[in-house]
């Protein structure tokens, strides 16, 4: 009976323990009202809605992932009560997804921070006091101003997570102008390889996208569409009208990967395969289409490069891809290596020529390992080799959104000095030519001073201490920089070490115009408004970016001409005038504006095929089998046989610029730690985790684990191990270690365990010793040219721990 | 037979007790269901609007009546812009409308006509589609000249709701009501 | 550990789901202009398990969250939850997902058992509850075959701010009531008095996407409407030989209708 008040009582109590924030947000309890069955809130006072019983509907975009749906959000006397898709919106047509569902919990959060606040005690401490706009902005920008006179502005760091678009392009500004080359996304740990097998054989720097609607066949290599894939609900309404909107036909979507995760559930068919050995399928595939001759001849001769051996101005020899696959990947070969027979091989290699067009996919997650580049090369190339690329049914070159840049900014002489630096995180240098950036590598460099003092560093849409390896290293490294702001709206673990917290708005309180993750190819930008009044004393980001610019002053503030963000970015709204063929031909500003604000957007939906000069930007203009600027890259390497033995790279030659594969890299030795980590994004995945909102908690499978972090297992491992399902076990790996909850998963394979990431406690506590996330226990290995962050190859071994 | 026969006497008294002590818990429950008067951040006049010169109806400013759920009180620009753009009296009570109306808020009104918050009440089926009278609920507001501070309506509570449905042959099913 | 009645479910629903396939009867084309009867449609090789729908479902109704000390109880509150179903192990294992909200059963065996009439059938086939009148027996949890009602351990609790996000249209539930789907009735009356005021007639389109989980499913997997019309979307679906419906064997005669392909054909 007393157990049973206990548990009574323990719902309220989870919120008030659960939610309350660290350093002192308390939250008031909640007492049963006069009126049980309407704990409904009152209007919000003060509002012009106010007991009018005031109904509105507004349209904004999501920002709960980089998708960029429409939404209509549902505003009831102030409140904001209800998101739901807009039926306008060319990405999501009235859908929405989970995360989008559970916007309002982010908003309505008891956790976020009431105004700006300054650092009252150790780094670390949690422990802030309020400070005022205008003191904080006045302090950081002086800072900054000594570090530039002192001529070490390129020691400063812009950890920004947004991937693309008006904020993403307003702090590349500030690094230009104010001379820092750190201006450090988190592409290299989510969708590098697949960033960088665009970048090299394209010349594009841009995530694919693909027509799926009028594909044939869909081949995923560990990509968890139906999960963390970047456009998942686009993706989750084209696959719907693949297999039920056409009588008669149903096109076939097979899933590859070692997990058997949701999405290889709902695929037509799993392919069971070995870790890290996607490359090597890959190549199989092509193989077997290529000795065949199944391959699109006319397309490769046309509009392909280095698929033949070739010779060079220079008159060199040079080895094609074609001598490449028949020599080194015959089936017998791959099947080895991946554990996916000879057979199902060959029928896959048929079945994707017979279905043309198909869509050969890599997830960030499949690429992200220590062969990730050669990886995600691999299976991009598949694309060509079937002649699916710009073509209808096929991958497509993102179109951008045709809005001009800002006019021209340039450096000046002591700008220019910073950002002719190498980058701190050593990307594009010779610890990693072929990086785009590499944030993993960050805390040692900072740690070692190497190769120069970091000064400053920023945080925006960015929890790098949660969401990257190293957890502990990155708290250690943040404690060695002079000067860390952040701009999370909630308490979390890098915020803990910054020295003043600048608020920002919560998407539904904030004006923005974005540019969604690449879908269908054509331009679309997302509009995002206001749906509520601000409810604390916060300012969007791009906002206070301004005014810390200007703060600098100088050079760096005539760069920032705009009073407010808004303004900025409506500079650049103005070549989205008259533009003919899209979904809002308006010739004022505010025209456009009106339009946008209610479908959620604007978009150019004409798509045009075969424009060979947008998808090739490459030197030979052409897709390029042998990357041309990887060649480029790698021969300024002074003394490469060196840096590749030194690191352990088996390739050599030509080789290294072809897709190509390599042995997987695990950390730990199979004796030590007997099981492989698959680490990965579930569908309640978010930037930082959404451990914070109730909602998405809750929707984790088994429900009974919702709450704690978890690792899955072979029931057969489990009985081994002694361990049952909701049992606590320590899970430890060569990175570190962690209590987890056991949950047995039939679909599992023997020796591998899952980690789901992104869970653990909240609020996160600044002394916690128990790391949360997952992200704690991998090991920060990489690709050692490309900087891709692994996420498949740690070992870890499990033990029992006594029931608390 | 006797009348005084003690078993019936004392039966007959524990039921005149019952009766009175549940009379009592019941006409004290209803005594205690009407609220306390509350005090209406204006002294909004219903009289002068609802006189033979100005001619206003109910549903003239409550026009939610005949489009939904709930009857509505017009946004304080309204007032502004139809009336009050200039002071239409000497009452000291209409500057405050324009003082709400300059800092875009709305005032504060407090609802006395409260239902239970599992409870779904449509104005306009009843007003529109039923043809119901106003007063029937909410008494005779042309003749108020102050605003309502307590409800005006006897019972809302679902006999009364019930009784009426069944008398005008109206849906009883439970969902038409309940929320 | 023992089996929960939850686990029971999900293997009744593995065998059931697989032997009822193809052998699904057509509803009952009945003439127009009836009552409406509400029912609603799932097609599982439209489904990609992303649980949008249970979030949906959560914020329109007000559903509380169970928090982590009830959750390992068993105590979380889904009217519309994913039922992972596991068969087999690693290689030969698959897992199924099935969203399943209340059935609305036509014989439905959670009213009968209700001592205080707190449960019954609206006049149009939706199984209401009427909060202020359960007294908290739970006699409907255990008649219902399907598992799909709750009861409430504890009052709702939101942390203060998020108090805001509240639908005002849906009442929350108090400690020790049981609360289930109810096919978002308050949509279904906003839209047929919206109609009423507009004086125009209602179409299928009006209700194929109108509760919460119908509107948000990316695959657009979960259909609406009136299964007395024979031309509208649930009802044409319905007729489809991939429909069946959980459990059918017990003569409850679900108004939720699943549909679903054996395999993936050429």
């Amino acid at each position: 009976m007393k157990k049973q008040e206990k548990q009574n009582t323990a719902r309220r109590d989870f919120l008030r323990g659960a939610l309350a924030a660290a350093g002192g947000f308390a939250l008031a309890g909640c007492r049963q009202t006069e009126d049980p069955y309407a704990l409904n809130r009152p209007a919000v006072p003060g509002t012009a809605g106010y007991g009018t019983h005031q109904e509105k509907w507004f349209s904004s975009a999501c920002s709960q992932c980089w998708a960029g749906c429409g939404i209509r959000v549902r505003v009831v006397e102030g409140r904001a009560v209800r998101i739901d898709g807009n039926v306008a919106h060319p990405i999501n047509r009235g859908t929405l997804g989970p995360k989008g569902q559970s916007g309002l919990q982010v908003l309505y959060h008891p956790d976020r921070f009431k105004g700006p606040v300054r650092r009252d005690g150790p780094r670390g401490s949690g422990k802030w006091t309020p400070v005022s706009w205008d003191t904080a902005i006045g302090e950081i920008g002086k800072t900054l101003q000594d570090i530039r006179s002192r001529g070490e502005s390129r020691g400063v760091l812009l950890l920004d997570g947004e991937p693309r678009g008006m904020m993403r392009d307003l702090w590349s500004r500030f690094a230009t102008v104010y001379g820092t080359p750190n201006h450090v996304d988190h592409r290299a740990a989510s969708d590098g390889g697949k960033l960088l097998a665009m970048a090299y054989m394209h010349g594009v720097p841009e995530i694919p996208a693909y027509d799926w609607n009028s594909t044939g066949y869909v081949l995923g290599f560990g990509a968890s569409l139906f999960e963390s894939w970047c456009q998942s609900i686009h993706f989750m309404r084209s696959s719907s009208a693949l297999r039920r909107n056409m009588p008669g036909k149903r096109v076939k979507f097979v899933q590859i990967s070692p997990r058997h995760s949701t999405t290889a559930s709902r695929a037509d068919e799993w392919v069971d395969i070995n870790p890290a050995t996607y490359g090597a399928l890959a190549l199989g595939l092509s193989h077997v289409i290529v000795r065949d001759g199944l391959c699109d001849q006319e397309f490769v001769k046309d509009h392909t490069f280095g698929f033949e051996d070739w010779t060079d101005a220079a008159g060199k020899k040079h080895r094609g891809y074609k001598d490449l696959l028949l020599t080194d990947y015959p089936p017998e070969k791959v099947s080895k290596i991946t554990g996916v027979s000879k057979k199902t091989i060959e029928r896959l290699a048929r079945e994707l020529v017979d279905h043309r067009p198909a869509i050969a996919l890599a997830d960030g997650g499949a690429a992200a390992a220590t062969n990730g580049l050669g990886t995600a090369m691999s299976i991009h190339a598949l694309n060509a080799l079937l002649g699916n690329i710009e073509r209808p049914g096929g991958m497509v070159v993102q179109r951008p959104a045709p809005y001009a840049p800002w006019p021209d900014a340039g450096p000046d002489e002591g700008a220019k000095k910073g950002l002719a630096s190498e980058r701190l995180d050593g990307s594009g240098a010779s610890r990693l030519p072929l990086a785009h950036g590499c944030i993993q590598a960050l805390p040692d460099a900072i740690l070692a001073g190497a190769p120069y003092a970091a000064q400053a560093a920023f945080l925006y849409r960015s929890n790098p201490a949660f969401s990257k390896p190293g957890g502990k290293r990155w708290t250690e490294a943040f404690q060695k920089i002079p000067l860390v702001v952040s701009f999370s709206p909630l308490p979390d673990e890098s915020t803990f070490q910054a020295d003043f917290v600048l608020p920002d708005r919560t998407y539904l309180e904030r004006w923005e115009v974005v540019e969604p993750v690449p879908s269908v190819g054509h331009p679309i930008v997302s509009f995002r408004q206001p749906v509520v009044e601000p409810l604390y004393d916060t300012r969007a980001t791009g906002d206070v970016l301004i005014q810390i610019a200007k703060a600098v002053g100088g050079p760096v503030g005539d760069a920032f001409p705009w009073d407010t963000w808004r303004k900025a970015v409506e500079e650049r709204l103005q070549s989205l005038l008259n533009v003919e063929d899209s979904s809002i031909v308006a010739g004022k500003l505010s025209d456009l504006r009106k339009g946008m604000e209610k479908d959620s957007g604007w978009w150019s939906p004409g798509f045009k095929f075969e424009q060979w000069a947008d998808a090739f930007r490459t030197p030979s203009g052409k897709f390029e089998f042998y990357s041309q600027e990887i060649a480029r890259k790698l021969a300024a390497v002074p003394d490469l046989e060196r840096e590749l033995t030194a690191r352990g790279v088996v390739t050599r030659g030509d080789d290294l610029c072809l897709p190509h594969w390599e042995l997987p890299r695990f950390s730990g030795s199979a004796a030590e730690f007997p099981f492989t980590v698959a680490a990965y994004r579930g569908i309640e995945y978010a930037e930082g985790g959404s451990r914070h909102v109730p909602w998405l908690r809750e929707i984790s499978l088994p429900r009974r684990d919702a709450w704690k972090q978890r690792v899955e297992l072979h029931p057969d491992d489990a009985k081994e191990l002694k361990l049952a399902a909701g049992d606590t076990a320590r899970v430890e790996t060569p990175a570190g270690s962690a209590r987890m909850s056991v949950a047995i998963i039939p679909g599992m394979r023997r020796g591998m365990i899952g980690i789901p990431l992104g869970q653990g406690k909240w609020p996160p506590k600044p002394d916690d010793t128990d790391p949360s996330g997952g992200y704690a226990l991998l090991a920060n290995a990489m690709d050692p040219l490309a900087g891709i962050l692994t996420l498949q190859e740690t070992r870890a071994r499990i033990t029992r721990e006594k029931r608390t | 037979m006797s009348t005084s026969n003690p078993r019936i006497l004392v039966a007959a008294g524990i039921a005149a007790l019952v009766v009175l002590v549940g009379g009592g818990v019941f006409a004290y429950s209803r005594y205690k269901a009407l609220p306390d008067p509350v005090t209406q951040p204006v002294l909004f006049n219903h009289k002068i609007h609802m006189d033979e010169k100005l001619g206003l109806t109910c549903d003239s400013c409550h026009k939610g009546v005949n489009e939904g759920p709930h009857a509505t009180i017009p946004a304080v620009a309204t007032c502004i812009k139809l009336c009050h753009t200039d002071p239409q009296g000497t009452s000291p009570e209409e500057p405050k409308l324009r003082e709400a109306a300059a800092k875009g808020n709305a005032i504060p009104w407090i609802q006395v006509n409260k239902l239970p918050g599992h409870v779904y009440f449509s104005h306009v089926q009843h007003v529109k589609f039923a043809k119901m009278d106003c007063k029937e609920c909410h008494g005779e507001m042309k003749d108020r000249t102050e605003p309502v501070s307590q409800t005006q309506t006897s019972r809302l509570d679902m006999d009364t709701c019930i009784d009426c449905h069944q008398e005008k042959g109206v849906s009883t099913d439970c969902l038409r009501c309940h929320k | 550990m023992n089996p929960t009645r939850r686990d029971v479910l999900k293997t009744v629903v593995a065998a059931v789901g697989a032997a009822a396939l193809g052998a699904g009867e057509a509803l009952a084309a009945e003439p127009a202009k009836k009552k409406r009867k509400w029912g609603m449609t799932i097609d599982l090789d439209r489904c990609t398990a992303c649980q949008a729908c249970v979030v949906a479902c959560k914020s329109e109704n007000n559903v509380p969250c169970a928090g982590p000390d009830q959750m390992p109880l068993d105590r979380g509150i889904y009217w519309m939850d994913m039922l992972a179903i596991h068969e087999g192990s690693h290689p030969e294992g698959r897992s199924q997902y099935l969203p399943t909200p209340c059935n609305h059963c036509e014989n439905p065996p959670c009213v009968k058992v209700c001592p205080v009439g707190a449960t019954f059938q609206s006049e149009e086939g939706i199984v209401g509850q009427i909060w202020a009148r359960c007294i908290g027996c739970r006699y409907c949890t255990t008649a219902c075959p399907y598992s799909r009602r709750y009861f409430n351990w504890s009052d709702p609790v939101w942390p203060e701010e998020m108090k805001n996000h509240l639908n005002p249209d849906v009442a929350t539930r108090p400690k020790g009531v049981v609360e289930k789907c109810t096919f978002c009735h308050q949509r279904i009356r906003a839209v047929q008095e919206k109609a009423k005021v507009e004086g125009r007639e209602l179409e299928d389109g009006d209700f194929r996407k109108l509760p919460a989980c119908a509107q948000t499913c990316p695959a657009e997997a979960i259909m609406f409407g009136d299964m007395n019309d024979p031309d509208s979307t649930v009802s044409e679906l319905g007729r489809s030989p991939r429909a069946f419906r959980l459990l059918e064997d017990l003569g409850t005669r679900p108004k939720v209708v699943f549909l679903r392909e054996a395999k993936w054909k050429e």
